[in-house]
């Protein structure tokens, strides 16, 4: 049976009654489990980014457009109540720490997902967490180490090669801001799509961990695509499991709300390390040194193709995805042609408006981040290039590998 | 794309390969950090080297180069290694030069100062350097012939010489390599890197090899740099100031008044370098840039003249505010209407310095 039930959470006053709230969300009614149905909506959780400098950002409270009120509950957590859904309460958003606020709700999956891209994609004070594959890679190795062989584990793998070809979205933008991949499929009667074909992996494995940790090396040297990893199902201390995407939402598929919170917890320390040491080993900059002359310290970031673009698809690339608006990768600037394969970009992150220099090639990016850059810019190319353009990459922080970076890191967070 | 040759002989070119052979960066990429791998970083750009004040050094080099000059050497790279005590100093040449050439002054002075760098680094220890020209690799071998007449000749005046030795840049098959026609006496680590002739930037046939620049543009090369490149070198700025307008402007929150500073927004686009440029040169600059914002944004909102080099403009609201930006975000670089070569090359107006 449907449900017209938008989900929205009811207008309490304090923390605790929200967390007694949201704990007893996921337990199911009797009249639901006697007719087999559950009508509530889970919570899903949007993990967001603003700036490592607290200052240079507006306060929590400015953060949103004006329509969205932020009603604060205690130090760290805001009742979010929205003027364009007739001022009721949308989620909440919880500063689980100075630089990562977390938006909880209740609403549809649709709705909230609509609401995350009108309050974020195009806000320039926030961006989301990119998980990117090394780093939710690393959260399964945490799994492995963590969670008994028996459980039930979720991994999916995306990979769709969105500048392949041309399409009629295409051509507007690289669509993708819009509407996810997730929700562009082709019709029966989509003519461009029948067309138009191109690269397109989509894989979710439910498994038992003894088996996943047995066959998935195997899948991921046979077919490439299973190196992009954009779905990881934390299992539960006990039913469900705590459900992350790429793109730093979650699903609370677990009987708790308090242990859904501690997991996100986890999942931005490790975030947050392994992002200020990319920052810390990255950034450029020149000093003066004694006697006027100067240094130039940092380092560059390294994004390496296993297979090289062909010259349609990096022109499509650099079209689409480095200079419109739209475009998922959230760069904007000034591009300079070196050749058929090759371009200098004067860019500009419009996450904090950041510039910064990329030269993009048929095989590799490069990106020179000066001091003060959000090294979310990493996470986010990452994550897209292996989504977008190869789902294959070796990536570095200078020399050193980016998925020993965040090896580290796992290790100081958990 | 542009000619090899000419590349190859442009300081811009040159000292950003360099700089790109020092950076910490994976190996076998289409970029090989091939003095980073041997274990050099970079030590500074332009630092000033300190004369040698001993009275038969300063008189032997007074006679040997005929002035009593003795304002300090800066050498375009100051190379240090993670365990070798030597440190390479690396001059940037278009072209090798005989020992009678007016590059001999200061030639002998740099390598009449490298005996011994510690005054230069302010450090209690002898810290001995070696002196390298780079340039064109078929010049190499004659750069190298020079360097040591003038390091006898300054032996023969009485005076310490240090060691001396050329790298060659060349455009080959696979891209660009270094070399030297006297590996043998080079430092040991510099030796072992450019022995077997490095591919510092690999050619994939199809663009140019010109890498990204962290260094775009040096004030002053009018003369000796190509046209072209000399133009790009400016677009390249031009580019990098018009993200850093976009930056200041994204980042306004309305209403709001901005300053627009071109030495704030110069500072940002060289990464810093701005500051080391000559004086002339970064008023002349910052000024364009005023000049710039004036061009591209004054047909949105009123643009106020606060100094020579510094613009106020309200953003009363967000419609203002995406309305500038995206006036930036259409904005040419190449354009003379936004350009920095324009706004420099443009005649000053009436009550420009009012």
């Amino acid at each position: 049976m449907a449900t017209t039930d938008p989900g929205y959470l009811p207008r309490l006053e304090t923390r605790e009654a929200f967390v007694d709230h949201l704990e007893g969300y996921a337990e199911p009614t009797v009249s639901e489990l006697r007719d087999g149905r559950l009508t509530r909506k889970l919570l899903k959780t949007y993990m967001l980014e603003t700036s490592r400098h607290p200052g240079t950002t507006p306060d929590t409270e400015s953060l949103f457009p004006p329509h969205i009120q932020m009603h604060r509950l205690d130090d760290t957590l805001y009742r979010v109540e929205d003027a364009t859904h007739e001022g009721r309460v949308v989620g909440l958003l919880e500063e689980l720490d100075d630089r990562h606020p977390v938006f909880y709700t209740t609403l549809a999956a649709e709705v909230s997902n609509k609401w995350v891209r009108q309050a974020v994609d195009r806000n320039p004070w926030l961006d989301r967490l990119w998980l990117s594959s090394p780093i939710l890679f690393e959260l399964w190795n945490h799994v492995r180490r963590t969670t008994p062989s028996h459980r039930y584990v979720r991994l999916g793998f995306e990979h769709e090669a969105w500048y392949e070809v041309e399409t009629a979205s295409g051509l507007e933008g690289d669509g993708i801001e819009a509407e996810d991949i997730d929700e562009v499929e082709p019709s029966d009667d989509d003519a461009v799509s029948a067309f138009g074909d191109r690269r397109r992996s989509r894989v979710t494995l439910t498994e038992r961990l003894s088996v996943l940790e047995d066959k998935l090396p195997q899948f991921r040297d046979l077919y490439d695509p299973m190196h992009s990893l954009v779905q990881l199902q934390i299992p539960s201390g006990g039913r469900g499991g705590h459900l992350l995407y790429h793109d730093g939402h979650a699903t609370n598929r677990s009987e708790s709300f308090a242990e859904h919170r501690s997991e996100v917890a986890k999942v931005i320390r490790l975030y947050r390390d392994v992002t200020e040491h990319s920052e810390d080993r990255l950034w450029v900059d020149t000093t003066e040194v004694e006697g006027d002359g100067f240094r130039v310290d940092g380092a560059p970031v390294t994004i390496r193709f296993r297979q090289p673009l062909g010259a349609a698809t990096f022109a499509r690339f650099v079209d689409l995805g480095l200079k419109r608006r739209t475009s998922r990768f959230r760069i904007g600037g000034y591009v300079t042609w070196r050749g058929p394969t090759k371009v200098h970009v004067a860019a500009i992150d419009r996450h904090l408006w950041q510039p910064f220099l990329l030269e993009a090639t048929s095989s590799q990016l490069i990106a020179v981040l000066p001091r003060g850059t959000c090294g979310n810019t990493i996470h986010r190319l990452v994550t897209n290039v292996q989504r977008l353009l190869d789902p294959n990459v070796d990536v570095w922080l200078g020399s050193e590998r980016y998925e020993t970076a965040v090896e580290q890191s796992m290790q100081a967070a958990a | 794309m542009t000619d090899a040759s000419t590349l190859l002989v442009d300081q811009v070119f040159q000292l950003n390969t360099f700089l790109w052979a020092l950076e910490d960066i994976p190996e076998k990429g289409q970029i090989q950090p091939v003095l980073g791998s041997a274990g050099y970083y970079l030590g500074a750009i332009g630092r000033q080297l300190l004369m040698p004040s001993a009275e038969q050094s300063v008189a032997a080099l007074a006679k040997l180069t005929g002035s009593t000059d003795r304002t300090p050497c800066r050498p375009d790279l100051w190379l240090r290694h993670e365990s070798d005590a030597v440190q390479p100093l690396v001059e940037l040449k278009a072209h090798g030069f005989s020992a009678e050439s007016s590059n001999r002054r200061q030639a002998l002075k740099l390598i009449a100062a490298a005996v011994d760098l510690s005054s230069s680094l302010a450090e209690p220890a002898e810290t001995p350097g070696h002196v390298l020209y780079a340039t064109v690799a078929t010049d190499a071998s004659e750069m190298a012939s020079t360097l040591q007449d003038l390091a006898r000749a300054l032996r023969a005046a009485g005076v310490a010489a240090a060691p001396t030795g050329a790298i060659g840049l060349a455009i080959e098959a696979n891209g660009v390599v270094l070399s030297s026609p006297n590996v043998d006496e080079l430092p040991e680590p510099l030796a072992g890197a450019l022995e077997s002739r490095p591919v510092v930037l690999h050619d994939d046939g199809k663009n140019d090899l010109q890498p990204l620049y962290f260094v775009p543009w040096i004030p002053g090369n009018d003369n000796s740099q190509h046209p072209d490149l000399h133009a790009a070198g400016l677009r390249e700025l031009t580019a990098r100031v018009l993200t850093q307008m976009l930056a200041e402007i994204g980042r306004a929150r309305p209403p709001t008044t901005l300053q627009l500073d071109g030495t704030r927004l110069l500072r940002a686009a060289t990464l810093g370098v701005f500051d080391q440029w000559r004086d002339a040169d970064r008023r002349q600059f910052s000024e364009a840039v005023a000049a710039i914002v004036d061009k591209s944004l004054g047909s949105v909102v009123t643009v106020r003249r606060t100094a020579p080099d510094s613009r106020e403009i309200d953003v009363p609201n967000g419609d203002v505010k995406e309305t500038l930006v995206e006036r930036l975000e259409l904005a040419d670089p190449a354009d003379p209407a936004v350009n920095l070569q324009a706004a420099v090359e443009e005649p000053p107006r009436l009550f420009d310095d009012l």
